[in-house]
């Protein structure tokens, strides 16, 4: 069984965080299923990216890319550091929005994701990151994470409901920037988190499997 | 004398299985049997919940994540454990595993289209019930693979076809692979446990095998002599 788990601190301009979302993750996609399947069998699924197109390929680079940074997931901002070469990506890796809608399984995308800037409505995108991979045999558990620092830069406050993650998955006949973005989860906050003018929030999603 | 009435109140309906609440949120694997007669005909069909992806899944997931063999945020270039269990490390011969490369090799960390005859990799079935491994989330092959042929205790192996995405619109989404799978060898054969395994480069030029899930069936499918069987894992996600 995976499962996810999902984290947001949030802190505040004088950097006092705080826990403003802990809960279970709800909401792997019908993409996470289709792009599995579809390395398994090394055949074509019509999956749509997040964008909503069909996309009809016989294989897939990399479907379940996650990371902003250069294709390697180092973790080295923990702490609220920044990496600049996630910086300013929004198109891969956790995501956030503003919507507040159920999730769907057959949903492609977030329903109104907040873009990457520093003018009214968008929060930076400062990249997303993979660390922790463990191995518990005694338990027979494993997990990692997957995490991301955004920065309210707007001058006015943000209202965030949902947060998900775009994997980069491309076609095996095309090469960046020609790679599809699938969200393969989405989940709607127990509340709303509102995010001001200054602030930080870092989220992190728990991946793990329990035999 | 009163005429006795007896009123009865008949409901019809299909019973559902009651769907635990611990599956919401996740991804499970399903196992989906069905056996057939040399007609074609269907005489059984069995589904089980599998759990059980190991922990060379996460570890090809994470690096699938990253694009990359070697994560750098945990210090070291990460291993799996083939199938004969040896620990491999990973190395940049695993490239095409998680990037377009040539030969078409693309994406091809949880490749497990396996044609026939091929035993080393892609949905495998075998006889343990767990007296000889006991399960584990490092266990990297079956407890006691079936081999392929028309031998005594041989299934043959036959070819892998993708199972499409389908959802229900509103708790869950699934999609997989299926086998074939046929019984030649004059007896009844027991299925206990059912996994898929992949194959790619990985520490070198020289395919690897890794056992991705494993699971031991709570009830073995018998495939009797003469029928054959396709095994379906499929990935639900419930949300």
């Amino acid at each position: 069984m995976l499962k996810a788990h999902l984290k947001i601190i949030k802190e505040d301009v004088n950097h006092r965080p705080s826990v403003v979302a802990d809960q279970p993750g709800r909401s792997f996609l019908i993409a996470f299923a289709s792009l599995t399947a579809r390395q398994m069998a090394q055949a074509e699924d019509g999956c749509k990216d997040s964008a909503g197109q069909v996309v009809t390929r016989s294989e897939c680079d990399a479907p379940f890319h996650m990371t902003s940074c250069a294709g390697y997931g180092r973790g080295i901002y923990m702490g609220f550091s920044v990496w600049d070469e996630g910086y300013d990506a929004d198109e891969q890796g956790i995501v956030i929005g503003t919507d507040s809608a159920a999730v769907q399984p057959d949903q492609y995308g977030l329903i109104s994701k907040i873009e990457s800037g520093e003018i009214a409505g968008q929060v930076m995108y400062y990249g997303t990151c993979l660390y922790g991979l463990t191995i518990d045999a005694g338990t027979d558990t494993a997990e990692f994470n997957v995490e991301a620092l955004f920065h309210n830069k707007s001058g006015g406050s943000i209202n965030i409901n949902e947060v998900g993650i775009y994997a980069h998955g491309g076609p095996g006949s095309d090469s960046w920037p020609n790679l599809q973005q699938y969200c393969i989860i989405r989940d709607v906050l127990g509340a709303t988190i509102a995010l001001g003018d200054g602030e930080y929030v870092r989220v992190t999603y728990t991946i793990s499997i329990a035999t | 004398m009163n005429d006795a009435v007896i009123e009865t109140n008949v409901e019809a309906g299909i019973i559902q299985p009651e769907r635990k609440i611990e599956l919401e949120g996740a991804v499970v694997l399903d196992l989906v049997f069905t056996l057939r007669d040399k007609n074609g005909n269907v005489t059984n069909e069995r589904f089980e919940q599998g759990h059980s992806f190991l922990a060379n899944f996460i570890k090809l997931l994470y690096c699938n994540a990253m694009r990359h063999h070697a994560p750098y945020a945990d210090g070291a270039a990460l291993s799996l454990v083939d199938t004969g269990g040896t620990a491999r490390a990973g190395s940049g011969a695993a490239t095409a595993a998680f990037s377009v490369g040539s030969g078409g090799l693309h994406g091809c960390a949880f490749r497990a289209n396996a044609g026939t005859g091929t035993t080393g990799w892609g949905i495998l079935v075998g006889t343990d019930d767990g007296t000889i491994l006991p399960k584990d989330i490092n266990n990297y092959a079956l407890g006691a693979k079936i081999a392929h042929g028309t031998g005594s205790g041989q299934l043959s192996y036959g070819d892998t076809s993708i199972v499409p995405s389908t959802h229900d619109g509103a708790s869950y989404s699934y999609a997989g692979i299926t086998r074939s799978f046929s019984n030649g060898s004059g007896a009844n054969i027991d299925v206990n446990e059912i996994g898929f395994a992949t194959y790619f480069y990985w520490d070198t030029s020289t395919y690897r095998y890794f056992l991705l899930s494993r699971d031991i069936l709570d009830t073995p499918v018998t495939v009797p002599d003469g029928q054959a069987m396709t095994a379906s894992i499929r990935i639900r996600c419930y949300c």
